[in-house]
């Protein structure tokens, strides 16, 4: 290896941080048997494999999940994902953005037997987050593209099943309405028959083991989707309260679809723009999260951060995006204990404008505003100068 | 639990560290790199009785983790939205050398995926040239090439060039 690449490899080995979590190697020997079998099935066979699963709901869900896991021993603070789901879909979204574009093309809409769906839960502090995944039908071909039927679908989980078909006595929560994320265009992802949506199901569980769980079709008169649900599920521990089901949001795969926790009502956003901005650039903004309650909240699902600057320019007002991004989500950081904030910051960003009269006028108010889903907004202002 | 699979949870947890952060140079974020990483994982599962060591294991996984991650760059797959890593203010001992990292992270990000996989391969990782080429299934002189179109490229990064630059001052 030569010198400059000697030195490289020496600050690669610096720069790479150390993974922030272990993969769960069961999760991972239980994925790689369902790829196996699902590799000797025929095509045809697992298209008419998916739209029976759905027929037949409950039933299959119970024979899926006859090995009910009880609560295993204490994990990291971010467990791994369940295998055939990305770990970014068990994270949350910031509040949403301002977000343009056309609106999608009208497609058939499924019927519920040509919707295929599963869902599955990881452990999280005090329960499980979840996510079930939606696909339609490819009901046409465009120019050699698959085209899929519209997903019915405009809310959430509303229940969970049991063992006997019947819905189990676990309350829907509205969940904290504080501040609540959103994905850029979930409508495409639904329009487009290849969806996901998020819940949380947390709290002390003493019952029987839930099977699959409902989400309604928006035919009406339709009865709801009975989506079978695989996973851990909350143990029975009266001390943290009686177990709730918290409704997430939609998203396309891969996109974060899980909702705040209701501690995250408890954060506060705090912080300030250091000084230096100017007419074409926004200051650094030092931020803190802290928790006003006196329990630790741990965050799980993992929150990310995003915000707008507001400014006037000669040629009018403009607004743009700032830097956002995950919170340290990490083992030793996911947890915000009483007394010990989390600090960052967010680097300087330029306002993105151009052309004469651009950039924000020297002596005028700059306006920030900051969120994190759960988390009351921040708002913050300064001044530009020249 | 059988024998099997006690061995290979054991490998899974001795080898996922430093697979994920080569994951994690290659995908730019944890959960693309920790996908990366499990489907490798699964793959490799099945063959589990077919490669011999933990040797040709190891190599298989990296082979995996690379083609898993180039043909994603080929599909343009964004499965997930980029976000920036969050920033964190550093002491002021250790600004210069963080300043050095974060520039060569940005550098190494710049490159083509080939090129930013053989960086990872070899320099991270601390593949061989022949075991970087087994993983990508190319020849040896075909790592070489990238390799040093690598270099070449970090080393004309002005931020790289004089920051590597002021490291060899006394």
């Amino acid at each position: 290896m030569t010198d400059f690449g000697d030195r490289l490899a020496r600050v690669l080995h610096d720069a790479v941080p150390e993974p922030p979590h272990e993969p769960d190697p069961a999760a991972i020997r239980a994925g790689a048997t369902q790829h196996e079998r699902r590799k000797r099935l025929l095509a045809p066979a697992l298209a008419a494999a998916a739209v029976a699963a759905v027929a037949i709901g409950v039933p299959l869900a119970g024979h899926q999940l006859a090995t009910h896991q009880p609560p295993g021993p204490r994990r990291p603070a971010v467990p791994s994902r369940p295998a055939a789901f990305t770990a970014s879909e068990f994270r949350m979204a910031p509040p949403p953005q301002e977000v343009v574009g056309p609106a999608p093309m009208l497609r058939a809409t499924c019927t519920p037997r040509q919707i295929s769906a599963i869902a599955a839960t990881r452990r999280t502090d005090r329960g499980v987050l979840g996510v079930i995944r939606l696909v339609g039908a490819v009901v046409k071909h465009w120019h050699g593209v698959a085209e899929r039927c519209t997903l019915p679908i405009a809310r959430g989980p509303t229940a969970l099943i049991g063992p006997d078909g019947l819905r189990l006595k676990v309350p829907l929560s509205a969940g904290d309405r504080t501040s609540l994320p959103g994905n850029p265009r979930p409508d495409l992802a639904l329009n487009n028959g290849d969806a996901i949506w998020g819940f949380a199901w947390l709290g002390s569980y003493c019952g029987a083991p839930a099977r699959a769980i409902e989400i309604p079709l928006r035919q009406s008169g339709a009865a709801p989707l009975r989506v079978a649900l695989r996973g851990p599920q909350p143990g029975c521990e009266p001390a943290t309260g009686a177990s709730t089901l918290i409704d997430g949001i939609a998203g396309a795969p891969g996109e974060p679809v899980q909702p705040p926790r209701p501690e995250y009502s408890s954060l506060r956003l705090a912080g300030q723009i250091e000084p230096g901005t100017t007419s074409g650039q926004l200051a650094p903004i030092d931020l803190t999260l802290r928790t006003t309650g006196s329990a630790p909240v741990t965050l799980d699902p993992c929150p990310a951060y995003a915000g707008r600057d507001y400014a006037t320019a000669r040629s009018g007002g403009f607004s743009g995006p700032i830097s956002s991004g995950y919170l340290p989500c990490a083992k030793h950081e996911a947890v915000i204990r009483p007394g010990q904030p989390l600090h960052w910051t967010i680097p300087a960003s330029s306002f993105l404008q151009s052309g004469p009269g651009s950039g924000a006028i020297p002596g005028s108010t700059v306006y920030v505003q900051l969120g994190i889903a759960g988390v009351p907004p921040l708002h913050l202002k300064t001044t530009a100068h020249r | 639990m059988t024998a099997s699979e006690e061995r290979f949870d054991g490998f899974v947890r001795e080898a996922s560290p430093r697979l994920l952060r080569a994951a994690w140079l290659l995908a730019g974020d944890w959960p693309a790199a920790e996908d990366l990483v499990q489907t490798a994982f699964e793959k490799t599962w099945p063959r589990w009785g077919r490669l011999a060591d933990d040797r040709q294991r190891l190599a298989y996984l990296h082979r995996v983790v690379t083609n898993a991650f180039l043909r994603g760059q080929r599909r343009m797959w964004t499965g997930e939205l980029a976000t920036g890593d969050l920033p964190h203010r550093a002491a002021v001992d250790e600004a210069d050398a963080l300043v050095l990292r974060t520039s060569v992270l940005a550098a190494v990000r710049g490159l083509p995926p080939r090129q930013r996989a053989v960086i990872a391969l070899r320099y991270l990782a601390d593949l061989a040239e022949a075991q970087t080429a087994a993983a990508m299934r190319c020849s040896t002189g075909t790592v070489k090439g990238y390799s040093a179109r690598a270099l070449a490229a970090l080393r004309a990064d002005p931020a790289v060039a004089e920051l590597f630059a002021e490291e060899r001052k006394p």
